[in-house]
């Protein structure tokens, strides 16, 4: 997706995660991160976890990025979200990124455009602590983030 | 949910959906397949009490809404009115009415996501359907109305703690001695323009369960139906109050067993024991003993012990849901779902008289307070059930001791009943229809259960069924997640 002519750009960038819960925290991390940076245009929230309501806002949106830590696959994942058609799941407490692309289609008609950015975690216990190797692969999640809002921005995306 | 046939030749359904946390049900086959034993195990640690010693005790009605996404509001509350008990203050009256406010709309996003979004894809699309779509995706391509009904009126709920406190969850605006901030004007007359579409949208939800209820009367009435005790907290006429009622036990005929209980004697009447297969400790009634103590919490139980409902169009639902049971408590599992929007319906009506109160905008918002004894106790119905917050601290008023009780480790023993009770019904021998346990499943998602909460643990609950043979061997396994 390419943003161009004089209409600024308009991207929400989500940090999911418990900080209370040590690499579960990189995602409201890489948040505050993007923040810190001042990037034009981009919004960041952070959430514990995605909640339904949140899709009405995120379609207030260009592009929506969301971080989050991951407990499997690689070190750092930067990718599109698609629309799914296998078997989605979802639970009071668990909303997976595939479903928002889904029900957007369904319940508001409308295509979200929403990538992922996951981070591998390492541990998941009690603390505040982010582990020393999650937070540098947190930093490399951070440079894909901006540079993506960047070309997107210049239109190469 | 997978379902697998293991070479073995045994059964596993993994993980539940639409719940909470990790979970595993196991199904024990007696030689001539049928149903002999059911369990629903809770494989996560229990950490978060540990975490909380040594730090001050102020800090709790921040740190515990960490513990869930979905009921940050009760933590906080319970949080906060154990707080007030080791400061031995008590917070203003906007305080108090804003926090219930928050708290009431805890309880509409809550209900909300539970009846419209995990649930009633079973009623409307079917408990056979095919799975892929027996979700909030098919209901919305079903009924996209009722998906976007649910979604909004979720959002309201939400939009409530949002305006008040400046986050939708795990809030910062509720400390000892009141909130934070105090309303203004203009969020007061948003959060009423709410109402009207809440009440509709839940009254909807009433049409919808009343009407399952009526097309599929043997079905509801028979499933998970046991009798148990109750527990629920009751305003001084035994009224419906989930932000600062009693203790009631009600045992299984209806006979009121303790009332007007300060939640702060609890463990006079609530002890609890370890079990080897799960995480979660069983909770029981003290004075009747492990197991005849075993109780119910949650929406189902609190209609059962209160004796009226404070707003009219609640009371109307609540005078239908009594005479299910002619005088008696109701013990259908099922009958979860239509209490839960009958609670949702008075949260809405009573957020409406809260929000035209004249006190409701006032700046007197909080009580200040210090640290003047060592001990206090908090509780509050979350959505889920009672919830208790018990904190001991040392003279600095840094905790030493942090001991929470939820109201999904109070369901335990009732949710491994109602599993076996399902399972009895409609699992017979090892090639069981995926269908057949998506309403084992359902049985626990009448509870809409909050395994983060139990276990204070994170988890994004997967869930496995394992059914087993009467030699132990794994015949069919499913799994979600």
């Amino acid at each position: 997706m390419s943003l161009k002519g004089d209409r600024p750009a308009n991207i929400l960038v989500v940090g999911i995660g418990n900080p209370l819960r040590c690499d579960d925290g990189v995602g409201p991390y890489i948040a505050g991160c993007i923040e810190t940076r001042g990037l034009s245009g981009v919004h960041v929230r952070t959430v514990q976890q995605l909640l339904l309501e949140d899709l009405e806002e995120m379609l207030q949106y260009d592009q929506v990025i969301l971080a989050d830590a991951s407990v499997s696959g690689p070190p750092v994942d930067f990718r599109p979200v698609e629309k799914f058609s296998g078997q989605l799941l979802s639970s009071s407490h668990h909303l997976s990124a595939e479903l928002f692309v889904n029900l957007a289609a369904g319940v508001y008609h409308k295509d979200l455009k929403l990538h992922l950015c996951c981070v591998k975690g390492l541990s998941f216990e009690v603390g505040d602590k982010i582990s020393d190797f999650v937070l540098q692969r947190a930093g490399e999640a951070v440079d894909l983030i901006a540079g993506f809002i960047n070309n997107m921005t210049k239109g190469k995306v | 949910m997978d379902s697998q046939i293991n070479k073995d030749n045994t059964i596993l359904i993994s993980p539940v959906t639409r719940i909470e946390g990790h979970a595993k049900i196991t199904i024990d086959l007696g030689p001539d397949g049928s149903v002999k034993d059911a369990r629903f195990h809770v494989n996560e640690f229990r950490g978060f009490e540990k975490f909380c010693e040594g730090r001050y005790f102020t800090e709790m009605p921040t740190i515990t809404p960490r513990i869930c996404g979905i009921c940050p509001v009760s933590h906080s509350v319970s949080s906060a009115k154990a707080c007030e008990a080791i400061m031995g203050i008590k917070p203003t009256y906007t305080g108090d009415l804003l926090r219930r406010l928050i708290h009431l709309g805890q309880v509409i996003s809550s209900h909300a996501l539970s009846f419209f979004h995990l649930s009633s894809p079973d009623f409307i699309l079917g408990w056979d359907s095919d799975p892929a779509v027996r979700n909030i995706v098919g209901l919305a391509q079903q009924s996209p109305d009722l998906a976007l009904r649910g979604i909004r009126l979720r959002k309201f709920g939400q939009e409530i703690s949002e305006r008040i406190t400046g986050k939708k969850i795990h809030i910062m605006g509720i400390v000892p001695g009141g909130v934070g901030a105090p309303l203004s004007e203009e969020n007061r007359k948003a959060l009423l323009g709410w109402i009207a579409e809440a009440t509709q949208t839940t009254l909807m939800g009433i049409d919808l369960i009343k009407k399952y209820h009526d097309q599929n009367k043997d079905m509801v009435n028979s499933f998970a139906n046991f009798p148990t005790l109750y527990l629920g907290t009751v305003g001084p006429q035994g009224e419906w109050e989930v932000y600062d009622g009693k203790l009631r036990f009600m045992d299984a005929d209806g006979k009121i067993l303790e009332d007007q209980i300060d939640p702060k004697n609890y463990l006079d009447y609530i002890a609890e024991r370890a079990i080897d297969w799960s995480y979660l400790k069983y909770p029981y009634y003290k004075p009747y003993g492990f197991e005849k103590g075993f109780y119910r919490v949650g929406p189902l139980a609190r209609l059962n012990v209160s004796s009226k409902m404070k707003t009219p169009k609640a009371q109307k639902e609540f005078l239908n849901f009594k005479s299910i049971g002619a005088g008696k408590p109701v013990h259908g599992t099922f009958y979860f779902h239509y209490t839960r929007l009958i609670e949702c319906l008075s949260a809405v009506e009573e957020a409406e008289r809260i929000l035209k109160d004249p006190k409701i905008t006032s700046g007197d918002t909080q009580t200040a307070g210090k640290h003047n004894y060592n001990e206090g106790i908090g509780s509050s119905e979350a959505p889920r059930g009672t919830l208790f917050h018990h904190y001991k601290t040392d003279d600095s008023g840094r905790l030493t001791n942090v001991n929470l009780l939820i109201a999904t480790g109070q369901n335990n023993p009732a949710m491994n009943r109602s599993v076996l009770e399902v399972a009895k019904q409609y699992v017979h021998g090892k090639n069981v229809k995926e269908g057949a346990l998506n309403r084992v499943e359902a049985a626990i998602r009448c509870y809409d259960p909050c395994l983060s909460c139990s276990t204070h643990a994170i988890g994004s609950m997967p869930m496995l069924i394992e059914i087993k043979d009467h030699l132990g061997r794994t015949v069919h396994v499913l799994k979600r997640g």
